[in-house]
């Protein structure tokens, strides 16, 4: 098959070009733009909040399903309550979310 | 020079900032740029996804848990901020559903040498794939890199990524073919 293409012939050669001095410029200009931020501190792992949130989750997941069981068949899940679920979040959760979203890389695809 | 160590570029970036930072670029500023090049096109898109990549990773690398590879960790980032320019792209004018569309881009930007027919049909090929294949294909064939680390870049598994490889390499041999 590789007879008509042989890749081996090309290898990793690419027609794509930067201007003089891009690389240098590249990373000076990155440099100016970080010298003065500090890099965000670690985030803490706090397995016991994170279980009691996981607890609750689960508590109030159940509650929700008792309550609006005899509905769930007339009616889909509306944005509004995404986005109410999303609100009362701690902060430290709703980053950790919007990280996992924005980490992975085909999720808006 | 001797290869650098991702660890150390880590132990620098806590203990000397400034020094880890250039440790970073040293290893990575290519790579990454190149890297993003490739699926975005055009050299000034692929500059402002660069520069984006790096800031976020100079401000998050303390959040690196080593779940991953400190490259493999590197190389999400960049693809992140590819994708976000090429969905930039999708929401506004250019359909990337359009296999010319790369082709387009690639006559459209100023840093193309159009001399190496051979290379120039090869991006095209490229750039008429899925962006999934693109990517896939990227990592493999120009980055060498292993199909788990392939997998772990792109949210997959080793398989799929294989698969993917395999067939975006049947379509690039198809699609040069047709246009010879």
């Amino acid at each position: 098959m590789e007879k008509d293409f042989d890749f081996n012939r090309i290898g990793k050669r690419m027609p794509y070009k930067t201007p003089d001095n891009f690389f240098n410029e590249l990373e000076t200009g990155i440099w100016e733009k970080v010298r003065d931020t500090s890099p965000e501190p670690a985030r803490r792992k706090n397995i016991r909040l994170r279980l009691l949130l996981g607890a609750a989750a689960v508590a109030a997941g159940i509650s929700l399903l008792l309550v609006f069981l005899p509905f769930i068949r007339e009616r889909h899940t509306d944005f509004s309550e995404v986005e109410q679920a999303f609100a009362n979040l701690s902060e430290e959760d709703q980053a950790y979310m919007l990280d996992v979203y924005r980490e992975d890389v085909f999720i808006n695809e | 020079m001797a290869a650098l160590n991702d660890a150390d570029i880590l132990s620098a970036l806590k203990e000397d900032t400034e020094r880890g930072f250039r440790l970073l670029m040293a290893k990575y500023k290519e790579t990454v740029y190149w890297h993003i090049r490739r699926l975005v096109v055009l050299h000034a898109d692929a500059q402002d996804a660069s520069q984006e990549t790096f800031v976020r990773i100079f401000r998050s690398f303390r959040q690196f848990k080593g779940e991953c590879s400190f490259a493999v960790w590197i190389y999400r980032i960049a693809t992140n901020e590819a994708l976000r320019i090429l969905r930039q792209r999708r929401e506004g004018r250019l359909s990337l559903d359009d296999p010319e569309a790369g082709a387009d881009l690639l006559r459209a930007d100023g840093y193309v040498d159009f001399n190496d027919l051979e290379a120039v049909k090869l991006q095209k090929a490229i750039l008429s794939l899925p962006t999934k294949q693109q990517l896939v294909f990227n990592l493999r064939y120009y980055n060498e890199l292993g199909y788990d680390e392939i997998a772990a870049i792109t949210g997959s598994t080793a398989d799929s990524a294989k698969t993917n490889y395999h067939i975006a390499k049947e379509k690039i041999v198809k699609y040069v073919k047709s246009i010879v």
